[in-house]
């Protein structure tokens, strides 16, 4: 049992409630997974509670989890995003729209594999960061609005007071562009397994 | 749906980014089905989404929250936030969503997500918690697969496995509509049941409930002749409610939902809103 037991190893320890493994997990995602609550929360407070709440999970539920390599941090990521937008719609007082909201993340299995290697993680970021920044300021904000706030394109489109179709096309848009920045990388990723 | 078919290729990004409404949603899976083109965008777009969350700003994390988490968390065995939920087994359950509605409503400006981004501030609307929302897109999806794309089992076995994703070689045994008891309720919802390699479980959904008061809960029963198992229970928000049970697979011949004065019932006390028959497959 050391730093180098990759997520399969650890979550295999923590289903068997194993403490070290716990940690060593928090240990190794914290800061990624602290970073994604906060940009969608905006508040330390509720970011925590997220984190908590997922970590909660992942020790109640170990011995269900059952992913390849890679899958459990996009699953982690997954399930923070539904907790944080959660958060943001109970703060908000946001009516739900019977949006069928980030569930449909939950409910694929074929999620992407990401790499279990801190620095090409960290690498990663920064190039799909610069990716959305390079977005322009209209896709942006479709962008954050449906991802990071949790609204539905009708929703986007009566906040924003844009027609639908200008939704529509604006993440499309945006989603072929990031879609080509990641191309490259994306293919490193498959390298890996 | 085929007249709709250019209409719901436009949907690929918003199915991804779950920008849909539940039917919505609905309809694009089952066009994706029969869409090699959507589908394989959908596959596109999912890099990019598994990714997204890397794109981050950096944030600090507060002092001592690594110490808080870790003792909370492996404190939770002691503490439990659900109500007494026999072996609930998925994070999906609603109890765990309560946790977090305790908090008091706090509301700081709310600023952007993406760096630089400007964007109107969200107009304030009806409460409505979320209880388990992908529990019930899973749901809906489970009978629109029912439905239409029959014997497509191992779609409907990654359809269904919401929430957590783990859940392995699930099979949909069965659903049924639930039915209101009496004529003075408008509630409804469906039940159904799955397995997979873990066991059987039974995912309620209802919609249109009664508005509980002071510590009313929903409890969920599964009733084998007379003797009524107590299944969980849950709290309604704006009228809909869910739960996740699992249980050992074993005949009853009723599903039921009553609303009970508390959450410390062994035995239904209170009037049954909601109730269908069941027999497993
Ligand atoms: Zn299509």
């Amino acid at each position: 049992m050391n730093d180098t037991a990759d997520d399969k190893q650890l979550i295999l320890l923590i289903a068997q409630k194993d403490s070290n493994a716990l940690e060593l997990l928090y240990d190794r995602y914290e800061r990624v997974i602290y970073s994604f609550a906060y940009q969608i929360v905006k508040d330390s407070m509720a970011a925590e509670e997220v984190m908590q709440e997922l970590f909660l999970r992942v020790w109640k539920n170990a011995e269900q989890i059952d992913f390849g390599r890679g899958k459990l941090l996009t699953w982690m990521f997954a399930v923070t995003r539904n907790l944080a937008i959660d958060h943001l719609r109970k703060r908000s007082s946001r009516l739900p729209q019977q949006s069928a909201d980030s569930g449909n993340l939950d409910m694929i299995q074929d999620h992407t594999a990401l790499t279990e290697d801190l620095v090409e993680l960290q690498m990663a970021g920064e190039q799909i960061r610069d990716a959305l920044l390079g977005l322009s300021r209209d896709q942006q904000q479709v962008m954050d609005m449906i991802y990071y706030q949790g609204y539905t394109q009708q929703e986007v489109a009566n906040l924003a007071a844009i027609p639908l179709g200008t939704v529509k096309g604006r993440v499309r848009l945006a989603m072929k562009q990031l879609h080509k920045s990641l191309r490259h990388w994306g293919r490193r990723d498959h390298a890996h397994e | 749906m085929s007249e709709h078919k250019d209409d719901l290729c436009e949907l690929a990004e918003l199915y991804v980014l779950g920008a849909l409404t539940a039917e919505e949603t609905a309809q694009f899976a089952a066009h994706a089905e029969a869409c090699s083109e959507c589908k394989e965008l959908v596959s596109e777009y999912r890099q990019v989404l598994d990714h997204l969350p890397l794109a981050s700003e950096p944030a600090e994390p507060p002092s001592g929250m690594k110490d808080r988490i870790l003792s909370r968390v492996l404190e939770s065995g002691h503490v439990s936030a659900s109500a007494p939920q026999p072996k609930t087994s998925l994070n999906i359950q609603p109890a765990a969503e309560r946790t977090i509605e305790r908090e008091p409503v706090k509301a700081p400006p709310i600023e952007q997500g993406l760096p630089r981004a400007r964007i109107p501030e969200p107009r304030k609307t009806r409460f409505w918690g979320y209880l388990s929302l992908g529990l019930a897109v899973a749901v809906l999806l489970l009978i629109v697969y029912t439905g239409q794309l029959r014997g497509d089992v191992d779609q409907l076995q990654r359809q269904i496995a919401s929430g957590t994703g783990p859940l392995q070689g699930l099979k949909v045994n069965e659903t049924v509509a639930l039915s209101p008891a009496g004529e003075a309720v408008s509630a409804k919802g469906v039940a159904t049941i799955v397995a997979d390699t873990s066991g059987t479980h039974l995912v309620i959904q209802a919609e249109d409930l009664p508005e509980l008061t002071g510590t009313e809960v929903y409890q969920v029963w599964l009733i084998k002749g007379d003797t009524p198992q107590n299944a969980g229970t849950f709290i309604s928000q704006d009228g809909n409610g869910a739960l996740y049970y699992s249980f050992d697979p074993k005949a009853y011949d009723t599903v039921a939902i009553t609303l009970e004065p508390d959450d410390g019932g062994d035995a239904p006390r209170g009037q049954i809103i909601l109730a269908a028959p069941i027999k497993q497959g």
